[in-house]
């Protein structure tokens, strides 16, 4: 018996025997097995490749080879893409997001393994970038491929989706809670009764799945021996400010040099400049070598020497304005760091780097304060300053708060935690709309979003909505010929086109009422007399539906012409528009 | 004096409302002069 005709008799059965609901709560502990695994793989690929990369090496010549390596590591993950996968392999979550609003939840089944490899090989040389978006993206590509593979639709498929980016979270940071509130923050899924209850299956089989395989120490064990004090306050508000105002920076970096990237026009081009800007900044500042969670922990417990550790300034360790200076080096190089190792080809998410800085924000800012004579404790400003960053460069408040809490194994600095994500976010939705993950999408009005209506006009696509039954008039036509057309169609509007079929005028059946029944004008009046210029109201068949609801708005028009690269293809209405709105609503909206 | 719409309601002297003539339903004779003349 062959795998598809096993699979129809499983799908019949299915059918038979289990409702759609309870087949999604099965899927879902299956998607957060896959999800668990996925984090457990990824993982453990990376330590594999940084051992070998130690154990192999001589370690006399190791510090400088540190150097490359990142370039060998992306080299390869370009290769890999290039050459075995032979299609682009996406960044995580911003893949995610576009299948969402995009694809119909559909990924290809490549990114079942390509982020793996490829993030492993640029994470485990050494690239400058995170491995949670990669495992999300893995993990989201096996339930969207699960999904259609037993025939689940859209909005199923959608959960799945959704379920393991949970799964993917939750197993990665062994934070359950923070997972579920991820996807509903970032992933944007709504939160109903029908999603909560997979997500929560996902999420908890995921950890588990994580314990089973890792063990369960959580990933930053830290102590919080100070508890937080009122006298504080000022200070996690000033923290705040200034993660945001480093969550701006971040945005505007990594936008600004993903342009610098998109001028190179080889492949080879991008390779050798972002790993020789990569080698560079990592001779100068060996922290920002690989994922960065030694420099995270080692923050965490206070420890800044990983700041001067292998570099040619080691001499100043002690000074504090070194450190500073350091710090503040760091901070503006890990951004840089980042872009570069994505520019160059590497695969990776932003997540890891986001953590990165915010506990060396943090951390400075204790150092500083505690200079200054408030005595704080470090660990509490270098983990409620993950947060901030998080709440900042991913636009993600709720999940920052739950996740520092989870990972650090308690809720005792929820306050401290809930003052300076806040402030972070706002801070940084004064200068920025979107995060990097949605910035894309949201230019091109493709990000589906908890805001329904965008989310709805988003997911509407101008080529499925586009009509085509008019009477088509020519521009040297004259009356009789649009009294003709007036009596044959069923329409109002009657498009004007040249011998090119170019879209040069619309004749509206409410300006020529009058003189339909004139027949002394019928060949004296010709069309080009009686048409208005579609100009103002053009939309071409890959404009964004947001777009076009806005030039139904403004130019209060019932219908819109529709043109491909100037040549016309037909109108769009606001009556199909709207029952096509309504009925993916409805759809949307069902419990 | 023209109309704007496409559908219009029809009356009898009492004002009472009695049907609707759609445009779309007559296109094809109201051109027809034959079939206008009272």
């Amino acid at each position: 018996m062959n795998f598809k005709h096993l699979l129809k008799r499983i799908l019949i059965w299915r059918i038979r025997h289990i409702s759609d609901r309870n087949f999604v709560l099965v899927l879902s502990v299956v998607v957060g097995v896959c999800a668990g695994l996925v984090a457990v793989i990824i993982k453990n690929s990376v330590h594999f490749i940084q051992s070998l990369l130690k154990d192999w090496i001589a370690s006399e010549v190791e510090s400088l080879l540190y150097i490359f390596y990142p370039l060998v590591g992306i080299s390869l993950a370009v290769l890999f893409a290039r050459y075995i996968v032979r299609q682009h392999v996406g960044h995580g979550i911003p893949t995610v997001l576009f299948s969402i609003s995009k694809t119909k939840g559909l990924i290809r089944q490549h990114n079942m393994f390509s982020s793996i490899v490829t993030s492993a090989l640029t994470v485990g040389f050494g690239g400058s970038v995170g491995l949670e978006g990669p495992t999300v993206a893995t993990g989201a590509a096996i339930g969207s491929n699960l999904g259609r593979m037993f025939h689940l639709n859209y909005k199923q498929i959608i959960l799945l989706v959704g379920c393991a980016c949970t799964g993917a979270m939750a197993a990665i940071f062994k934070a359950p809670v923070a997972a579920i509130v991820f996807a509903l923050e970032v992933i944007m899924l709504d939160l109903t009764m029908v999603s909560l209850v997979p997500l929560l299956l996902a999420s908890v089989t995921a950890v588990l799945t994580s314990f089973l395989l890792l063990g369960q120490n959580i990933l930053y064990p830290v102590d919080i021996s100070a508890a937080f004090q009122m006298r504080e306050v000022p200070l996690f508000i000033i923290l705040g400010v200034f993660s945001g105002l480093l969550s701006v920076y971040f945005t505007k970096m990594y936008m600004y040099i993903g342009r610098v990237f998109a001028l190179i026009k080889t492949r080879g081009g991008k390779l050798f400049a972002g790993g020789l800007v990569l080698g560079l900044l990592i001779f100068l500042m060996p922290s920002l070598y690989g994922e960065g969670y030694d420099v995270i922990n080692s923050a965490l417990s206070g420890n800044a020497d990983y700041l001067f550790n292998d570099t040619v300034y080691e001499v100043v360790r002690s000074n504090f304005w070194a450190i500073i200076s350091m710090f503040v080096a760091v901070l503006l190089a890990k951004v840089v760091a980042t872009s570069v190792t994505f520019g160059a080809g590497g695969v990776g998410g932003i997540f890891a780097p986001a953590l990165f800085l915010g506990a060396n924000l943090g951390l400075m800012f204790a150092f500083v304060a505690n200079q200054l004579g408030y005595d704080v404790s470090v660990t509490n400003f270098a983990l409620v300053g993950m947060a901030g960053a998080i709440a900042g460069i991913i636009h993600a408040p709720l999940t920052s708060i739950f996740l520092i809490a989870e990972i650090t194994g308690g809720y005792q600095l929820f306050i401290p935690l809930m003052i300076v994500s806040t402030i972070s976010y706002v801070t940084v939705k004064l200068f920025t709309t979107n995060s990097v993950y949605t910035m894309q999408l949201a230019k091109r009005g493709q990000l589906m979003t908890h805001h329904k209506d965008k989310a709805m006009l988003s997911m509407l696509h101008v080529d499925e909505l586009v009509e085509t039954n008019f009477r088509k008039l020519h521009n040297d036509d004259k009356l009789k010929d649009v009294v003709n057309a007036v009596a044959n169609s069923k329409r109002n509007i009657f498009p004007v086109l040249d011998a090119e079929n170019t879209l040069v005028g619309i004749v509206v059946l409410d300006d020529i009422r009058d003189i339909l029944f004139k027949p002394e004008l019928y060949d004296k009046l010709s069309v080009k007399e009686l048409m208005i210029s579609p100009t103002p109201f053009l939309v071409s068949l890959d404009e964004s539906m947001e777009v076009v609801a806005e030039k139904f708005q403004r130019t209060g028009n019932f219908n819109l012409p529709v043109v491909d690269h100037g040549k016309y293809v037909g109108f769009v209405s606001r009556a199909k528009v709207f029952s096509h709105y309504r009925r993916m609503l409805k759809r949307f909206s069902d419990d | 004096m023209s109309a704007h719409r496409n559908i219009f309601p029809v009356v009898n002297h009492n004002g009472d409302f009695e049907g609707i003539i759609h445009v779309e339903d007559i296109r094809e004779i109201m051109f027809q002069k034959e079939r206008c003349r009272v």
